[in-house]
């Protein structure tokens, strides 16, 4: 019952980001981004963990198109949004096959505080680089984020390994 | 009994999420700079937050894995008990999956998702349906990050074998024509006269002899006490040839309850003749060939069911090599010589002849096309039908069908003839 609980929570939440964002968009991304909501609620509720990568797939031209038309902070933590119930449903998907000890709730805690922290750096960092955006070269902000992603992995295979 | 401890191993790797998460974030700054528009990179913050976030709520922990299985043994049908404690140095979350190499589980799960406090228990009981060897473990435990970028994994334990071991059934009534016997009384008729159920003969009256051993017809005839002998009863040596090569020309499915039966025929023989204080040996041919010299007693039983356990059909050597070079080694002269197998080859039927003057030989040859259709099967079955005869005249064949009753088989086949010497 709770799993159900949960399940219809993300679709419905995922399915108001997707009308939020394809408002305003073509009529094929928003299609896309409308009918998103189907694979997550099938995937959070039978286990079939791909259909997670679809549901995002469908859901990020819309997602990109926000980032390109509107605010930076908007279309930022809309890909926060999506992250998170992306997650969660994920997380849902991963539980429906293997009994769960307190797991699933213990990880929803988790990946909220993750979100949580996210939200809060993204928000101040793309208000910042709003107010900074003239100064800013976007090929500066590109090397710095590719660096970025690649010191990320660096660090997680050290800890690792 | 409780598995070996033993050092887990670890290994981390990146997984297909975080290869996901990578993909999308280099797609995303690939965008950027074709669009020549800085702004979906905005994207690529959460993900980069939300990735490293993760990384830091990565548990550091060590974990310990115990597993107990209520048996190492048990009979093909029966349920096997296990337990598996699960520790880690501080609370994580964790993918804990225990392997089961047959069988099936059918209560509670050898898998979880659980949260690593100071230990998690995970107790299933697995069926056994079939007779082989079912490896308990090693189990899994895996570890990681909020968002499972990227996992911990820990394979810790060493695998438990347990023994499926074949299922009994009547094997009474066989009859055995060994004429070499031990010195301990048995169920073997011996060339000997003493104690036994079998008329050897009449001689006169000894000082100690039991009234009810007198033959009152015999003394009214000669005038002078006559008392009855009887065989000796003693125990005798007796070599199993299991074979389960050559069964190729079978479907696979059908290929496995054929060894099973052999196996089963097998087992409750062993256990029948080791009962009776006989010595049992064995000679098995499958996929692994093995023997075992014969010996007394419960041990040898156990060695016997689980060699027996571990049968698999298939054909590294042929059958000829065991019974010519194999049986002079094992198997004393004139001592019970029992091979089980199809006759699908006409070597095999030749080898067994050849023993047949040095021993005592039974031949229980399980048919394969019982109940089968096709001219193809048809043929098969009218050449293993020859060899049954042909192999019948020079000793004793039991042709049986798997799941009809081994002794009706055995009575169609004839009482042993008598040790030569006897005079009964």
């Amino acid at each position: 019952m709770k799993r159900r609980l949960a399940t219809a929570l993300v679709a419905l939440s995922w399915l108001a980001l997707s009308a939020a964002l394809s408002l305003g968009a073509p009529p094929l991304v928003a299609l896309a981004s409308l009918l998103s909501p189907i694979p997550l609620a099938v995937a959070a509720a039978t286990g079939l963990r791909p259909l997670v990568a679809l549901a995002f797939a469908a859901q990020l031209p819309a997602l990109v198109l926000a980032s390109l038309r509107g605010s930076l902070l908007l279309s930022a933590l809309a890909m926060l949004a999506a992250l998170y119930l992306a997650e969660v449903a994920d997380l849902l998907a991963r539980s429906a096959e293997l009994p769960d000890l307190g797991y699933v709730r213990e990880a929803a805690k988790r990946v909220s505080a993750v979100a949580a922290l996210s939200l809060a750096v993204t928000a101040g960092a793309t208000a910042a680089s709003e107010q900074l955006a003239p100064p800013l070269d976007p090929r500066v902000a590109i090397a710095l984020l590719l660096a970025l992603a690649l010191l990320a992995l660096h660090w997680a295979r050290g800890e690792g390994g | 009994m409780s598995s070996p401890r033993s050092p887990c191993r670890r290994a981390t790797r990146l997984t297909a999420k975080g290869r996901l998460y990578l993909a999308l974030a280099l797609g995303l700054l690939l965008l950027a700079a074709v669009l020549e528009n800085f702004r979906p990179l905005a994207l690529t913050v959460p993900l980069a937050l939300m990735a490293g976030f993760s990384g830091l709520l990565h548990p550091r922990v060590e974990v310990r894995v115990e597993r107990e299985v209520e048996r190492s043994r048990v009979v093909a049908g029966e349920r096997v008990r296990v337990k598996l404690r699960v520790r880690s140095s501080a609370p994580a979350l964790a993918e804990v999956r225990d392997r089961v190499s047959r069988g099936s589980v059918v209560r509670g799960s050898s898998g979880a998702l659980a949260l690593l406090g100071g230990g998690v228990e995970l107790e299933y009981e697995a069926l056994l349906e079939r007779r082989g060897v079912c490896e308990l473990g090693p189990a899994r435990v895996v570890l990681g990050d909020p968002l499972r970028l990227w996992e911990e994994e820990w394979v810790c334990g060493e695998a438990v074998e347990v023994y499926a071991l074949p299922k009994l059934q009547a094997a009474r009534g066989v009859g055995l024509g060994a004429s070499y016997t031990g010195v301990w009384p048995g169920e073997v008729l011996s060339r000997r006269s003493g104690r036994g159920y079998e008329f050897y003969g009449v001689r006169e009256y000894a000082r100690g002899d039991e009234l009810r051993r007198v033959n009152w017809k015999a003394t009214a005839r000669l005038g002078r006490l006559m008392v009855n002998e009887r065989v000796e009863e003693r125990v005798t040596d007796a070599l199993i040839v299991v074979d389960a090569g050559l069964l190729g020309l079978l479907p696979g499915e059908e290929v496995e309850g054929l060894v099973d039966a052999e196996a089963s025929l097998a087992a409750s023989l062993a256990l029948h003749l080791l009962r009776s204080g006989n010595r049992v040996g064995l000679v098995l041919r499958g996929r692994e060939s093995l023997w075992l010299r014969p010996a007394f007693g419960r041990r040898q039983l156990e060695a016997i069911l689980c060699a027996l356990a571990r049968l698999e059909p298939g054909e590294p050597a042929p059958l000829d090599y065991a019974l010519n070079m194999l049986t002079p080694y094992l198997l004393k002269p004139n001592a019970e010589f029992i091979a089980i197998t199809p006759l699908l080859d006409a070597y095999v039927a030749e080898s067994i002849a050849q023993l047949a003057p040095r021993y005592s030989v039974l031949v229980i040859s399980p048919n394969p096309f019982a109940g089968r259709r096709g001219a193809a099967y048809r043929m098969l079955e009218v050449e293993r039908n020859s060899l049954v005869v042909k192999l019948g005249r020079v000793c004793r064949v039991v042709d049986w069908s798997p799941g009809s009753p081994l002794p009706r088989a055995a009575r169609r086949a004839g009482r042993p003839k008598p040790p030569r010497g006897a005079r009964a």
